[in-house]
């Protein structure tokens, strides 16, 4: 087990690694990097200094590893916009409420999909089974962004009960957790669905019957811990589609998050604080896989090896 | 055993798959006769019809049946040129990404040894990272474009053709005409052509099938972000973010295109689903053998 | 329809009477198992013999209620366990039955134990009960792994499944069916998993385990072999009914009915090799086919036209040999 995290750590950090290269090697080869680290308005001056500063006239890999090694300690470098703020601490002040917003979706979506996800399998093919999978199959269909917009013009402007935006009680976060975790719902639901249908036609279940084993035993320790290995599976992808999530959705409410930072920095073409978020966002979403694989050999001892 | 496991199965593939694929053969139709459907310029509005409602509704006018957008340009006209756009993006992009990565899966597959250690290692590293923060930041750096917008969305899928292709190839690999094929003579680009590609490509199909309603979904996220299809082109994203403002005056300008792009969702999703128990392996290998 | 004859010493734990089982819905449904009848008595060992597909493991699903919902199965009969009828259970009562009652040991055994379990949780959880301390169910657990012939029993239990072999995973659902005592226990061709050696061992086991609790077996298989190796009665399925029965010698020595004959005859020979093992010609009716004649006639060689319009009743002779043909062959010729 020890030997498998740290297997996975060391994975962990090479990833980082060909992600930084790769947000470096774009932004020297899809633009100017001086004009990419300034603003419009800076001075010759500011622009001759960075330009010594990245050491352009050096060769490429000596930049690469002058950016890793600022990186690591740290720095990515100003904003481009008028307060020339480190964009490391612009990133992490917004964390904290991307963090909870994010929280908040996982935990919705585990706690309505895989309840609706066993239901729909235990009523196979009821009425409760169609309509469990008519809302998975609407449910990923729909485009996030356009799903906040609906659902804040409902509760909020039609109805009044929650409000458009804003950031710090609970009643603002219900708009946007319940926005972001509509899609996982619904695949969780359908996961689980399919699953724990697998599992209780399964040779184990049949046994564990055999064995005379009381059915609330048999469905809930033998099918269930199994149906939740693929779930499991399935959370790297959730993580994936929250980052998308993320940007759209904290746009929409007004989130004062990372995402919207990162809609503010596409605004601005501020490249060095797009940069930072992509890094730090890439780095929590990396986590959190390592977090899932290492439940996952926890609840699996088939992955252990 | 045919037990209890060989009892009759209700089959609706074939119900499910003639629905979705007529409504896509709709979708397809309206968007390649775009120009002689829509009733108006979707590039060019009337400023004295600004925000006029669904013809249905009160104030409507029957010259625009889904009413019209902030500059007068009417919303339905502007859907049909945008399910061009948006399809075009899709189908491009799901192609390049296909092309690309079922090429390097059925190459790996079919040589294997290092040649398929390292090919998978990269596939598996890119599966590792979060593509679409690289497309955001393309965005920036390259600012939106259609032809960057196509390759990017391509270069986040294409990992994922190139597992199946992978996996299908070293499953075809072991039928014996490959081996018949080999030790004709024939060299390994044509082997791969003639005799791979065509046995793996259901699959390929299937999930390129699947792949198109993720991309526009992905596709009007990042129009809908500005970093995805510039305007003036009418893509579904766009159109929603340009009715966002006014969604509390008039709804009818982000709802539509919304709705649009869940249909075409579904229908790709279903589609895919269909041809999928059409092409069910375990029915194709009986029939084979 | 036939009747198995019973062992006139002893009353039987298990009477099957009449079960038949029919899949799908009432206008188009198509009878998989036809009036089956046969009982067990206490450690006796009957085989149950015939090819893929005759409705052997759909008969002992049945017997067990584990014949998967979805498969819309209508059950029909009586199948009494100690004078209860285990059709006629509530769904409630089944847990109490399939352990200590009834069991069985289902085909494949890889994938018949739980990957996430260890083999203790699976072994011990069968041995849960009032009054009984973890302690003592580990002791019990250990007991019961050595009874099925496993080797270091205690490291074994905190294993998973993925970490023994073939053959140790059959002998540990083995102990795991049989931890409560059970009465009867079925073994569907358990051991087609395994390779032959492995497999000899394995019918070994389970005749150890017999002697020691006096259960009564009944052994589901389509070789003939192994029902000479291990059963004391046989009873030949074909196409949903049983066509012969008897004692293993009798019905070995001389088959009366042409299926039977022919199924032997398939076996291969132990003192020469043949190119080619003679095999029955044609193929199972598909179920639901032949419904008011005989299911073997299309096959059989001795066939003519009653045998196409009637089905054969079971007629018993005074060695309880029970055979169901309208021309049976004669008595004693055999080989």
């Amino acid at each position: 087990m020890l030997k498998y995290m740290l297997r996975r750590c060391v994975e962990m950090a090479g990833a980082m690694l060909v992600m930084s290269l790769l947000v470096f090697m774009l932004g020297r080869a899809l633009g100017d990097p001086v004009s990419l680290l300034l603003s419009d308005y800076a001075t010759a001056e500011d622009r001759a200094l960075l330009t010594q500063e990245l050491g352009l006239d050096k060769p490429l890999a000596v930049q690469y590893l002058t950016f890793l090694s600022k990186a690591l300690r740290g720095d990515l470098g100003r904003s481009i916009s008028a307060d020339r703020q480190p964009v490391v601490d612009s990133v992490m002040r917004r964390l904290p409420a991307s963090l909870q917003l994010a929280a908040a979706a996982l935990l919705v979506s585990l706690l309505v999909g895989i309840p609706l996800g066993i239901l729909a399998a235990l009523r196979y093919d009821s009425w409760i089974d169609h309509l469990v999978r008519g809302i998975a199959l609407v449910g990923q269909s729909v485009p996030v962004f356009w799903l906040g917009i609906v659902l804040m013009f409902i509760f909020s402007v039609l109805l009044g009960w929650l409000p458009t935006s804003g950031y710090g009680q609970l009643r603002n976060i219900v708009l946007p957790a319940a926005t972001m975790s509509l899609f996982s719902i619904a695949a969780v639901t359908r996961l689980t669905r399919n699953s724990m249908r697998e599992a209780l036609d399964s040779d184990y279940v049949r046994l564990a019957r055999i064995k005379g084993l009381a059915e609330s035993r048999v469905i809930w320790q033998h099918a269930l811990s199994n149906s939740l290995v693929p779930v499991l599976t399935f959370m790297g992808t959730f993580f994936a589609t929250m980052i998308t999530g993320a940007v759209v959705i904290e746009t929409v409410f007004g989130w004062p998050g990372i995402g919207r930072l990162a809609f503010e920095a596409i605004l601005a073409r501020d490249f060095p604080l797009m940069q930072a978020v992509v890094l730090v966002m890439t780095a929590l979403f990396m986590s959190a896989n390592l977090a899932v694989d290492v439940l996952q050999a926890w609840l699996d001892p088939r992955v252990r090896l | 055993m045919a037990g209890p496991a060989g009892a009759p199965v209700k089959r609706t593939a074939f119900g499910q798959l003639g629905i979705a694929g007529s409504i896509a053969a709709v979708m397809v139709a309206c968007a390649l006769l775009a120009p002689l459907l829509a009733p108006h310029d979707p590039y060019v509005g009337m400023l004295a019809d600004r925000l006029l409602p669904p013809s249905w509704l009160d104030g409507g006018d029957v010259r625009y049946l889904l009413g019209t957008d902030i500059l007068g340009r009417d919303v339905l006209s502007r859907l049909l040129y945008g399910a061009r756009v948006s399809l075009l993006v899709a189908v491009a992009a799901v192609m390049l990404a296909g092309i690309v990565g079922s090429t390097i899966g059925i190459v790996a597959g079919y040589f294997g040894g290092w040649l398929d250690s390292v090919l998978m290692r990269i596939v598996d590293l890119v599966v590792s990272l979060p593509m679409i923060l690289i497309a955001l930041l393309v965005g920036v750096i390259a600012g939106p474009s259609l032809t960057n917008i196509i390759i990017i969305i391509g270069f986040v899928l294409w990992s994922q053709f190139a597992r199946m292709a992978r996996a299908e190839t070293l499953r075809v690999r072991q039928l014996a005409f490959i081996d018949l094929a080999r030790s004709a003579g024939l060299a390994a680009p044509r082997i791969m052509l003639e005799h791979v590609l065509p046995n793996i490509a259901g699959p390929l199909l299937v999930l390129a099938t699947l792949q198109v309603g993720t991309v526009i979904i992905m596709e009007a996220s990042l129009s809908f972000l500005g970093v995805g299809v510039p305007p003036p082109a009418p893509a579904w994203g766009t159109l929603i973010a340009d009715g966002r403002s006014y969604v509390l005056s008039a709804w009818w300008i982000c709802i539509f295109p919304g709705l649009a792009i869940i249909t075409t969702v579904m229908t790709a999703n279903l589609l895919g689903d269909g041809l999928a128990d059409r092409l069910d392996p375990a029915r194709k290998a009986g029939g084979q053998s | 329809m036939t009747a198995s004859p019973r062992s006139p010493q002893a009353t039987p734990v298990l009477q099957v009477d009449g079960l038949s089982v029919d899949f799908g819905r009432a206008d188009d449904a198509v009878r998989i198992v036809d009036e089956v009848s046969f009982s067990l008595a206490a450690g006796e060992t009957l085989g149950l013999v015939g090819e893929s597909g005759c409705g052997k493991s759909t008969t002992v699903l049945a017997l067990l209620r584990l014949l998967p919902p979805r498969v819309s199965a209508r059950v029909s009969g009586t199948v009494k366990l100690n004078g209860d009828d285990l059709l006629r259970l509530p769904e409630k009562a089944l847990p109490a039955v399939r352990g200590r009652g009834i069991t069985m040991i289902p085909q494949n055994p890889m994938t018949s134990l739980n990957p996430l379990f260890t083999i203790g949780r699976q072994l011990e959880e069968c041995l849960d009960g009032p009054g009984v301390s973890p302690a003592r169910r580990r002791e019990l657990a250990i007991e019961q792994l050595r009874a099925v012939g496993i080797s270091e029993p205690e490291r074994r239990l905190n294993q998973f499944p993925h970490e023994l072999s073939g053959g140790m995973r059959q002998r540990v659902v083995g102990a795991c069916v049989t931890a409560r005592s059970p009465r009867v226990l079925i073994a569907d061709e358990p051991t087609t998993a395994l390779d032959a050696t492995v497999q000899v061992q394995y019918l070994d086991m389970l005749k150890s385990l017999q002697a020691r609790s006096g259960m009564a077996m009944l052994f589901v298989t389509h070789d003939i072999g192994v029902v000479a190796r291990i059963c004391d009665r046989i009873a030949v399925m074909y196409a949903g009914r049983i066509v012969e029965s008897g004692k293993v010698d009798t019905v070995l020595r001389s088959p009366r009915h042409w299926y039977t004959r022919a199924l032997i005859d398939s076996l291969p020979p132990l003192d020469r090799q043949l190119d080619r093992l003679p095999t029955i010609a044609g193929t199972l009716p598909r179920p639901g086919t032949i419904t008011e004649a005989c299911r073997f006639a299309p096959r059989c060689p001795a066939a003519h036209d009653k045998c196409r319009t009637d089905i054969p009743p079971a007629v018993t002779d005074t060695d309880g040999h029970v055979v169901a043909c309208w021309t049976p062959r004669e008595q004693g010729s055999g080989q």
